[in-house]
């Protein structure tokens, strides 16, 4: 919800959530397509199933209408025999019909489960693969809700709503052929009514879907607003806006209630007015029946098979009525999905698989922008020898961590080329390329696992006494071990279990665990405190001797120990050196490191 | 769902209307074949055509009041409905609003979200569903077996045994199910659990090449929620048809009886046309039993969720006698004896923290990361209630100052804040009034003046959700402008500058310290050349106080600050060394 009611904001790319869809039923077949063709034996057995068992079912009041009519009209005349075997029939044809309807929802739901299975797994997959610069510009709620509502509501579409109009259309017919044949002048006067049940219908549900639409905006910015706020919760008791808080929560809650009332009761008013038409039909055929009986030419039994089937019509239409409003949001879910799938994956052509890298990168007048127009980085040329440590600085937003960014081909660079090892990285395979480095970042991640399975995400050895080892390098050891339940204690998203300094020493041990040519510290112990950083420094040093590494902090002590410091300013590089090479310049990099040290 | 009661209470009135409204409508509906009947036995076989025109015109009345009562009836259901819905969601959410910190953070936001968002909806579904739905399926459902009890007591049997079946039947398969698609949603949120996490995760995931084990993960996941909805629906497949079975072999029943019946001479046929439409009604008012079983169950389940959380009551801290008022004389900030324990947390976070801040002084406050530091802000803030010991300011103990009143005398910059999707100016200014020249000023010391000025709208820039459109540097200091708008005589800045680059700290630093002696402040930090000049610096170390003094004091008996210091300064010694 959250997510809507963002893109609502900026009509941005998911926009059509509350638009009318875009790609229409043509795209809906598309992305179907394949699955329908996979299961395409079962689907038509479910179609016909569909229709077998509601002609069968359809054919049960014509038999009822016949029982009547052996009944008769008194006392002592009744036809038993015929009674017994009209039962037998009608007995017989319910069980064939059950059987049918429940053969039909079983293999369905059977159906429909492997599609959305199948569906999902295309999609999160797809999802993994899209370049960073996608995943970025799109908020989490976002995609999560592309791959399970979404989906979901497709499926929903595809399955129960097909089935419902499938159903509604053979009952529909059915039922205007059996009264057709039941008595066709009775039928001439049920086809007056029918202009009036199509355009009630279509009246009440169209005002309906654009109420609807309106519900749904109020929903979310009702829902955005409590999720903010919750979030907030710490900064709203600390500068007492409960106030504001609640006065703006409270309007919106008023908004959606009216819009929730107006949606609400348009829709409402589907089911008293067919309700009026169908008594309405009921009199006209019972009063026009009657006639018709008394003049002799049509039996009792026929007119009360009659008025089963005339309510039978006015179901089924009510009911697709009303899911012209699914459909339109499978239609719309579907746009959201064919926009993930339609976007272009990493591009990963990259052949050469060097046997072992010594580790020595080049940048060669690479420039690189996120978006045209605007340099993130121009004219970077530096080269990097194996086992050399480079510092990177700068300012906050000059363009480092971008730096890395190219490396790791998270983007790929505009102009000039990235070596590594004199082979450009773009013809290396992208997971041998990603595999090469150890990257440890400033926001730490910590997955919804334990302790020892973060460890060991990236390794992946299920070694315990190497995860042990690894811990104890960060000096976690000590700690973990003194959780009650030690290196299997469960980690999740926002838990108190570690402090942001303990987390980021976990993904330190999980960058330790692979130790491959090449290491990233993208500001890795920024939020680490002083005498910790101390000790992860020491660390570091140890583990990356020998290995080519790059750091990048805003603390210029992290980085003194660096063979070479690379000063980035305003997307440039404007100085590289030693420490001592670059304070002696009187430059940029003198003027960072007096501002830090200045009251000293 | 019964806890709930008292926000239906004042629309009992229209509730009941609403329902004698929607029971009226359906009386009409049980009407029309008795009538239809007699017209056919007394009227049509007797061509009594003065009959059959009052008959005629009395179901055309009866159609019309009908759909008005029901209109009107569904107006009151969705009107009610809704007003509920809006009550309760009002009242939860204010009711949040009161609660301690510890009680709402034992739910996640997600969780809080659903509850005063969707939660509601389910609870107004029900309602509006329950008054649409249940009188008319009862009247129809009673109406139609008395309509027949009155026609012929011997049918009625029949009928009643099929009505039995249908609800046992669904029922026990509702129960069945119910539990089988509770799985199925706990399967589905550990699903959406790993792509949040994917997401979120992805440079990791990508830079460790990882993407395979990720699918395996979702895959399997997805696979378990695969099969507890295949489970949970073909159980479920049996449902629907076997309700229109049942009430075939009702029909096929009631025919045979009725044959019998009338065989006798003790029924007619047009009476047994009205029992059929009768039983059609029956059946069809059976269709919405189902729906109104699932209906119900997310509701009492919603209700659940919401009553756990009106059931969560606010626990004021109790008033204490002592340190009722302010006094001008006592220190601006004074903790006593403070330990405070985080609710599930085996050890305390603070131990015994005792010191005070005179006005006007500055107090640094160093220690490593989880030595409390964040955690003592919150409590002077009052966010949360230390176990022992007091916190008084300006001579008043914190748990007696007003809700808000504390606002006017304490101002935090958080380490963790909120941006809000508002504009620059109100993100900045809060709950506070505007005053121009202040509101300048703060934008000048936050080095926020250039960003604003590059900004197309300046200070009426809308800021996404979560501040998005901002950098981290722009929002932290943000975060810092909003206390120095503020009027209050206490300034806490809780690690502010981590996200800043050096110049604009720098900058920053400068300005604090032209606040200084002015305003009392708590600067917290990890950098020592910060705080090196405050008035007293308090050295936490795991919770408790290692340290207490001024920078040189501190360089001299304080082994935990010389720490610090060292791995600090050994940068200016290799400079010195350099030089």
């Amino acid at each position: 919800m959250k997510s809507t009611m963002r893109e609502f904001k900026r009509g941005g790319p998911g926009a059509s959530e509350l638009n009318a869809p875009r790609g229409g039923i043509r795209a809906l077949w598309k992305l179907m397509l394949p699955y329908i063709l996979a299961y395409k034996g079962r689907l038509l057995l479910i179609i016909a199933l569909v229709i077998l068992s509601n002609l069968i079912l359809l054919c049960i009041p014509t038999f009822t209408g016949r029982v009547v009519d052996a009944i008769g009209l008194g006392a002592g005349q009744v036809d038993f025999p015929a009674i017994y075997r009209l039962g037998g029939i009608i007995l017989g044809l319910s069980l064939a019909g059950w059987l049918l309807e429940v053969a039909r929802n079983t293999l369905m739901t059977r159906v429909t489960q492997r599609i959305i299975f199948e569906l999902r797994q295309t999609v999160f997959g797809r999802l993994l693969h899209l370049p960073l610069s996608f995943l970025e510009s799109n908020t989490k709620g976002d995609l999560i809700s592309r791959i399970s509502m979404d989906i979901d509501q497709i499926s929903e579409t595809i399955t129960s709503d097909i089935i419902t109009t499938l159903t509604g259309v053979v009952t529909i017919s059915g039922a205007l052929v059996m009264m057709v044949r039941l008595s066709p002048p009775l039928s001439c006067i049920f086809l007056l009514i029918i202009p009036l049940i199509v355009l009630t219908a279509r009246i009440i549900s169209r005002r309906s879907r654009r109420l609807f639409r309106q519900k749904k905006i109020a929903f979310a910015l009702l829902s955005a607003h409590a999720e903010e706020m919750i979030t907030a919760q710490k900064t709203v008791k600390l500068f007492g806006l409960e106030g504001y808080n609640l006065e703006t929560y409270e309007g919106l809650s008023a908004a959606y209630e009216k819009a929730g009332q107006e949606a609400e009761f348009s829709s409402s008013q589907m089911m008293p007015s067919m309700n009026a038409i169908n008594n309405l039909s009921f009199l006209l055929i019972s009063i026009a029946g009657c006639l018709l009986f008394l003049k002799g030419s049509i039996s009792i039994g026929s007119i009360s098979s009659f008025i089963i089937y005339s309510k039978k019509f006015t179901s089924p239409i009510t009911e697709i009525a009303n899911l012209y409003g699914t459909f339109q949001s499978a239609l719309s879910s579907c746009d959201r999905i064919n926009y993930l799938l339609s976007q272009p994956e990493e591009v990963d052509l990259g052949q050469k698989t060097p046997d072992r890298l010594a580790g020595r990168v080049e940048f060669n007048d690479v420039s690189f922008s996120y978006t045209p127009g605007t340099p993130t980085l121009e004219h970077i040329s530096f080269r990097a020898e194996p086992g050399e440590k480079i510092a990177i600085v700068g300012e906050t937003g000059s363009g480092k961590t971008t730096l890395m960014n190219l490396l790791l081909r998270f983007y790929d660079y505009d102009s000039g080329s990235i070596r590594i090892d004199g082979a450009d990285i773009r013809e290396m395979p992208l997971r041998y390329l990603r595999r090469s480095f150890a990257l440890v970042l400033q926001e730490n991640f910590v997955f919804e696992m334990s302790i020892a399975e973060n460890i060991d995400y990236a390794a992946h050895s299920g070694d315990s006494g190497r995860i042990r080892q690894a811990a104890r390098e960060v000096e976690m050891d000590g700690y973990i071990a003194s959780l009650p339940l030690g290196y299997e204690t469960p980690l999740n998203g926002d838990s108190d279990k570690l402090s942001q300094g303990q987390r980021q020493l976990l993904t330190i041990a999980r960058a330790l665990m692979v130790r491959p040519q090449l290491f990233i510290f993208d500001e890795a112990t920024s939020s680490v405190d002083t005498r910790t950083e101390q000790r992860v420094k020491e660390v570091m040093d140890r583990v990356m001797e020998g290995k080519t590494s790059f750091i990048i902090a805003h603390r210029l002590s992290t980085i003194l120990s660096a063979d070479r410091i690379l000063v980035i300013q305003n997307g440039r590089l404007i100085e590289q050196g030693t420490h001592a090479e670059l304070l002696e310049k009187h430059g940029v990099y003198y003027e960072m490191y007096q501002s830090q040290f200045a009251s000293i | 769902m019964k806890k709930l009661y008292p926000f239906f209470a004042p629309f009992m009135k229209w509730i009941l209307l609403g329902m004698f409204l929607k029971g009226a409508g359906s009386v009409a509906d049980i009407a029309l074949p008795l009538i239809l009947s007699r017209m056919v036995d007394e009227g049509v076989v007797n061509g009594d055509w003065s009959l059959i025109r009052t008959s005629c015109w009395q179901m055309a009345a009866i159609t019309l009041l009908s759909l008005a009562s029901t209109l009107w009836a569904h107006y009151l259901a969705t009107h009610t409905s809704q007003r509920i819905g809006q009550r309760i969601r009002d009242r939860l959410y204010r009711h949040l609003q009161t609660l301690s910190l510890e009680d709402v953070e034992r739910y996640s936001t997600a969780t809080l979200t659903t509850r005063v968002t969707y939660d509601i909806e389910q609870i107004m579904n029900f309602v509006s569903k329950f008054m649409r739905m249940l009188v008319r399926t009862l009247l129809l459902g009673a109406g139609g077996i008395l309509m027949c009890i009155a026609i012929d007591p011997y049918l009625t049997l029949t009928l009643a045994a099929m009505m039995l079946v249908i609800l046992l039947s669904s029922s026990f398969i509702y129960r069945l199910t119910h539990r089988l698609y509770r799985r199925v949603q706990e399967g589905l949120d550990l699903s959406s659990n790993i792509v949040r996490e994917s997401v979120s995760g992805i440079k990791t995931i990508k830079a460790f090449d990882q993407i395979a084990r990720e699918k395996e993960r979702f895959s399997e996941q997805s696979a378990i929620v695969r099969d507890n909805e295949v489970h949970a629906g073909t159980i479920s497949a049996i449902l629907s048809p076997s309700i229109t079975l049942f009430s075939n072999l009702g029909l096929c029943a009631l025919l045979l009886v009725a044959g019998v019946r009338i065989h006798g001479g003790h029924m007619e046929l047009g009476q047994l046309i009205a029992i059929v439409s009768y039983l059609n009604m029956v059946v069809h008012s059976m269709n919405g039993v189902p729906r109104l079983f699932i209906n119900f169950s997310r509701a009492s389940a919603s209700a659940g969720r919401i009553n756990e959380l009106f059931d969560t009551r606010p626990h004021p801290p109790e008033k204490r006698k002592e340190g009722a008022e302010t006094s001008p004389a006592s220190p601006a900030i004074t903790f006593e004896n403070v330990s405070f324990t985080y609710a599930g947390s085996r050890s305390p976070t603070l131990k015994g923290i005792s010191f005070t801040v005179e006005r006007g002084t500055t107090l640094g406050i160093v220690g490593e990361t989880g030595s409390g530091k964040s955690t003592l802000v919150h409590l002077l803030a009052g966010l949360y209630q230390p176990q022992e010991g007091r916190i008084l300011i300006d001579g008043k103990d914190v748990v007696n100052y007003q809700p808000g009143e504390l606002r006017r005398s304490l101002s935090v910059a958080q380490q963790q804040y909120s941006i809000f999707t508002a504009s620059v100016r109100k993100n900045i200014l809060l709950d506070e009034e505007e005053e121009n020249v202040r509101l300048q000023r703060a934008v000048r010391q936050a080095q926020l003046q250039g960003f604003i000025g590059s900004l197309e709208k300046g200070l009426d820039t809308e800021i996404h959700q979560a501040g998005s459109n901002l950098s981290g540097g722009q929002r932290q200091r943000l975060n810092v402008a909003r206390v120095f708008y503020s009027n209050a005589g206490i300034l806490v800045f809780d690690d502010v500058s981590s996200a800043l680059d050096y110049k604009t700290n720098l900058h920053l630093q400068k300005e604090l310290r032209g606040l200084q002696h002015q305003k009392t402040i708590l600067m917290i930090t990890q950098r020592l050349s910060a705080i090196e000049k405050a008035d007293k610096i308090l050295v936490l170390d795991h919770g408790r106080v290692a340290g207490l003094g001024t920078h040189e004091e501190l360089l001299e008996n304080c082994a935990v600050y010389q720490d610090i210091y060292h791995s600090q300064t050994e940068v200016v010694s290799v400079e010195k060394y350099h030089a």
